[in-house]
């Protein structure tokens, strides 16, 4: 709720997320998808509309959004339409886009979002539809001309709909990341928000506080950061406020955020009054999702960072902040989940303070990310395994790892054994190292039977230093007062 | 004299086998009388000399070898809607008038796989939109049977090729009637089949939920070698049926006795006396042939044509929207903006006919009138469609006129609406995606008439069948125009 | 239904065709012909009739996802009217995203 004057407002908005799906091909063409392509090299004759071309469906398009629909909880609608949206643009060849208005292959569902204050909420979805990209048009290339790239037109899209469940900027941007999170997790979007991979537009209404009357709302178009929703939002939201506590009232209208002022603004054209006159598309028949497709899909849906970090929490005994960051990074719980697998006495608490600790800071040193980790997770699970059973310290496994970082192919056990770095925990062998320690320094000896106790440090380091630091503390104690005070 | 393909296409082929004709003669005679043939205005484009020489050699070599099939060498034309790598496909429209497709069209291209010689495009109504060829940016087409009339559309160049005995075989494209009203006005035979029979991939698409690719040829029994050849799934077209390629000959010659045949007392009312006539003694032939008449009644058929000029020109209204003047196609001189270049573009290149049928369809799908037309008329189609099932239970074809009357004069139906009735008895089998044939079935004032097979879907081998066994015994098929006049 | 001078207006900008003002009452003479015409349906007792999409009562088949398309580039250009080699060119759009 946003105070401002004597009245109090409540924002209500809701988000059309684009999910660029990952599929190899298009949407209805057998042209790539692969990003940065030469111009127009990624354009078949259909994705052209050249006369006489006809679309046919991309059978992994459909169980990318089926798993989403699972993943959310929704409906999948097991005969789904496909319609035309008609509009002239230069990026749109066809004059139409494909997409779904009646029947969209996904209907309802919820995602739940973390707020500040550690408690849940559930934002509602109205939809999530299936439609193909637009190619790109670039302004700045001639003075008098924009110039039309079809690469991406007929890249498959779930746009993903939300209900007007978010009453903050920052709600917005939880639900954004929760989405973004879960769509990367799924496997069905590659994430990459410079490439235009996933695309937000946000619909904002300000009404006074109680009123369940909702306002007239804007659109904001293709606010693709996070940051960027986020002070869009907050800026259309103040400006909303501003003009209706001026006595003025707000247009329905798309609006645009520039970045480099910091401010919406108003289109002047594009889409003024468009009628898009949907239909359903007659050069494609209803596709049928059978019940085998959707059980594939169940049965390859991946755990959901929710399920997740659960698990790790009540299962393995991780601390939820803990849980939650691993959790919501595939790669980080990926590289976590085999590491703990291939420990021969699994510890998934060691494992993550590990990963979180020394792993991550050596990541962050090196500018790297989960993926391009050095160390494979079974080689971590061999030094974890060293750490856990007390034959390094956690001190040497320090130094054990970063031997690993730089050298591939060694295993900790190697690097242990080739330094001699195991803790000395024969015990018939320290023994005999304490003995010869305390008899190469009678002197020492017999201050501290006399009562200078400080001496006892003298001792282990003496014995550290002539173990290279092996010894294992605990015993080395208990063996040097037992000949100490006897 | 005849041409040597007036026989038929087997007489032919044993020509060809047996090397009494080669295939450079065959096909330099048919482009002979193509040219002579230039009045009726009925070819866009001619193939150029080397691409038929080309094609004319690979068609002597499978001969030569023993590898060719029925129709190997056989001459065509194809409606200039089918897309034809290299040669120009304009769809009669300036839009198009330089447009040179980098592919073709399945239909196409299953009939060069089949030795058959492409010699041009024929000449059509504009984006298939008409039933006169009036509306052709290439000017109109004549009948040939009398030159001050029209042939029928779209297909009206097709028809009028085939009808002057100068090609064997031409392709056709049937939305409402696009190949079976030509081909009576024309007096020919023409098959349009089950909607998803034949590829429309490459088939320039007018209304893409009717539009089925068909044959023009003189005889049922040609009919059904061609279409044998261009028919069968496509996984290029999702909206063509599972089915493969089917051998329409098999059952030409099938006996008639016990076949059940439907008539329209209602639409035989709506008819002038020569074509009622027609249809008359037609009927009276098949029940000497074995066949039982019934007569049945279609109700709903009469809101055929309101159903059809709104579902058409709403496909059509999206379907036109990529001749837009950046990728292909005219473009307007000078564009002062983008919106400039798109109105203008599409002003100049489409005519009154296509702007018209973009303005109802624009108009029947948009916000306000969607429910009240489209919907509408989609739900109109449904009763269409199921009173089409109910009379197919008990007959197993219908015996219908294909158009009201013979061909009419040039300019003679000025004001649309009365030349879209033409179409009254042919667009309810398209609404429901029914196959229907039209064939020779005799003439009135010198014109020909045609009479109309339509069957359940997937019956074209039925159709085919009756067909022929009408032809053995009338001679309709085989008269030529210049043998009247 | 009628439709008036304004509607055809309306309806020729969201379709791109450009009417030159004298033809707009003979434009708009001949759509309301054809609406006389496919009025007829709003005769028929379509109460409960489930809308015909399409002719045929089938399912799509799908295809597998796989690049089978390799790039047309020249060609694709070659056929345009207006481009540089690399892009399609049309007049630049203001109000751009």
């Amino acid at each position: 709720m946003t105070a401002s004057g004597k009245q109090q407002w409540e924002a209500v908005i809701g988000l059309e997320i684009h999910v660029q799906l990952k599929t190899d091909s298009k949407l209805f063409s057998g042209s790539a998808t692969a990003y940065g392509a030469e111009p127009n090299s990624q354009v078949s004759w259909l994705d052209a509309a050249l006369p006489g071309t006809l679309p046919v469906v991309n059978e992994q398009a459909i169980r990318y959004a089926v798993r989403f629909g699972l993943a959310v909880d929704a409906r999948i609608n097991r005969e789904t339409v496909f319609a035309r949206k008609n509009y002239f643009y230069p990026d749109l060849p066809k004059g139409y886009q494909i997409s779904q208005m009646d029947r969209p292959i996904v209907e309802g569902g919820h995602i739940m979002i973390s707020l500040p204050d550690g408690s849940q909420k559930r934002i509602g979805l109205t939809r999530a539809h299936l439609e193909e990209d637009a190619g790109k048009s670039i302004h700045d290339i001639y003075p008098q001309y924009s110039a039309i790239d079809l690469n991406r037109a007929g890249t498959p899209l779930i746009e993903v709909v939300s209900e007007p469940d978010m009453r903050s900027a920052a709600e917005a941007v939880a639900y954004m990341r929760q989405v973004y999170t879960l769509v990367t997790h799924l496997g069905i979007c590659d994430g990459n928000l410079q490439e235009g991979s996933f695309r937000c537009d946000a619909n904002v209404s300000v009404r006074p506080a109680g009123s369940q009357t909702l306002g007239t709302r804007t659109e904001l178009k293709n606010i693709n950061s996070f940051r960027f929703v986020e002070r869009a939002i907050k800026h259309e939201i103040a400006r909303q406020i501003r003009v209706l506590e001026a006595g003025g009232r707000i247009v329905q209208e798309t609006r645009l955020y520039d970045a480099d002022k910091d401010e919406t603004r108003a289109m002047r054209s594009k889409e003024a009054a468009n009628d898009y006159r949907y239909f359903p598309d007659p050069d494609l028949l209803p596709v049928h999702v059978s019940a085998a497709l959707i059980d594939a899909e169940k049965a390859q849906l991946p755990e959901l960072p929710q399920e997740k970090i659960n698990r790790y929490t009540q299962s393995w005994g991780l601390k939820s902040a803990e849980a939650r960051i691993l959790a919501e990074d595939a790669a980080a719980s990926a590289v976590f989940e085999s590491c703990v697998a291939a420990m021969q006495h699994p510890q998934p608490v060691l494992a993550a303070r590990w990963l979180l600790g020394e792993v991550s800071a050596l990541l962050n040193r090196d500018g790297l990310d989960w993926p391009a980790l050095p160390v494979a997770p079974v080689r971590l699970a061999g030094l974890l395994d060293a750490v856990a059973s007390d034959t390094i310290s956690h001190k040497t496994g320090k130094t054990v790892l970063e031997k690993m970082w730089d050298h591939a192919d060694v295993t900790a056990a190697e690097i242990i054994e080739r330094e001699g770095l195991a803790q000395m925990s024969d015990s018939q062998a320290l023994a005999e190292l304490v003995d010869k320690v305390l008899a190469d320094n009678p002197k020492q000896v017999a201050d501290y039977r006399s009562g200078n106790d400080k001496l006892f440090n003298f001792f282990v380091g003496q014995v550290m230093k002539a173990t290279r630091g092996t010894a294992h503390p605990a015993e080395l104690k208990t063996l040097l007062e037992d000949k100490l005070n006897t | 004299m005849t041409a040597p393909w007036h026989q038929g296409l087997k007489t032919l082929s044993g020509q060809l086998r047996r090397g009494e004709l080669s295939v450079a003669e065959l096909v330099a005679e048919s482009r002979q009388a193509v040219q002579k043939v230039a009045h009726l205005n009925a070819l866009i484009s001619r193939a150029d000399d080397e691409a038929v020489e080309h094609q004319v050699n690979l068609a002597q070599q499978a001969l030569d070898k023993g590898t060719a099939g029925v129709l190997t060498g056989v001459p065509l034309v194809h409606k200039d809607i089918f897309s034809t790598r290299g040669l120009r496909t304009t769809c009669a429209s300036r839009m198009l008038a330089d447009y040179v497709p980098p592919f073709d069209a399945t239909v196409v291209a299953r009939l060069k796989t089949a030795g058959m010689v492409t010699l041009g495009k024929a000449n059509m109504d504009e984006f298939a939109m008409g039933s006169s060829n009036e509306s052709s940016y290439f000017g109109p087409v004549k009948n040939p049977w009398d030159n001050q009339r029209v042939p029928g559309g779209s297909s009206g160049g097709s028809a009028a090729l085939v009808a002057a005995g100068v090609v064997p075989v031409a392709t056709g494209s049937d939305t409402g009637g696009s190949i079976r009203q030509p081909a009576a006005l024309c007096g020919v035979t023409g098959i349009k089949p089950t909607y998803g029979r034949a590829s429309r991939y490459g088939m320039i698409a007018f209304a893409s939920s009717l539009d089925q690719a068909g044959v023009f040829a003189r005889q049922a029994e040609d009919c059904a070698l061609v279409l044998s050849a261009m028919c069968g799934h496509d996984p290029l077209d999702s909206t063509s049926d599972a089915s493969g390629p089917v051998d329409y000959s098999a059952a030409l010659n099938d006996s008639l006795t016990g076949l059940r045949v439907g008539i329209l007392p209602q639409w035989l009312a709506n008819t002038e006396a020569g074509v009622a006539a027609a249809l008359e003694a037609v009927q009276q032939q098949l029940q000497k042939l074995g066949a039982e008449i019934q007569e049945v009644t279609l109700p709903t058929a009469d809101l055929a044509i309101a159903a059809y000029y709104i579902l058409a020109p709403a496909e059509a209204s999206a379907n036109l929207a990529r001749f837009d003047g950046v990728r292909y196609g005219h473009r307007c001189q000078q564009p002062e903006n983008l919106d400039d270049l798109y109105c203008r573009s599409r002003s100049e290149g489409f005519g009154e006919e296509v702007k018209r049928r973009i303005l109802v369809g624009t108009w029947a799908l948009s916000a306000g009138y969607y429910q009240a037309y489209y919907h509408r008329a989609q739900q109109v189609r449904r009763l269409i469609a199921e009173d089409f099932a109910r009379v197919f239970q008990s007959v197993d074809l219908l015996l219908a006129p294909v158009t009201p009357e013979t061909a009419f004069r040039l300019g003679e139906k000025a004001d649309p609406v009365s030349l879209y009735q033409a179409d009254v008895f042919t667009i309810p089998a398209s609404l429901a995606g029914l196959p229907g044939l039209s064939m020779p079935a005799g003439f009135s004032q010198g014109l020909p008439v045609g009479a109309q097979l339509i069957g359940p879907h997937f019956s074209e081998a039925r159709l085919l069948n009756v067909a022929h066994q009408f032809q053995q015994h009338s001679d309709y098929h085989q008269q030529l125009p210049e043998a009247r006049q | 239904m009628t439709i008036t001078r304004q509607d055809v207006e309306q309806i020729a900008a969201l379709a791109k065709l450009r009417l030159a003002p004298k033809d707009i009452d003979s434009v708009r003479d001949s759509l309301n012909q054809v609406l006389s015409l496919v009025d007829r349906i709003q005769t028929a007792d379509v109460a409960a009739v489930v809308p015909m999409r399409h002719p045929r009562d089938a399912t799509q088949s799908l295809r597998a996802d796989r690049v089978s398309e390799s790039s047309r580039k020249a060609e694709l250009m070659a056929l345009a009217p207006a481009t540089d080699g690399d892009y399609y060119l049309v007049p630049k759009v203001v109000d751009t995203e």
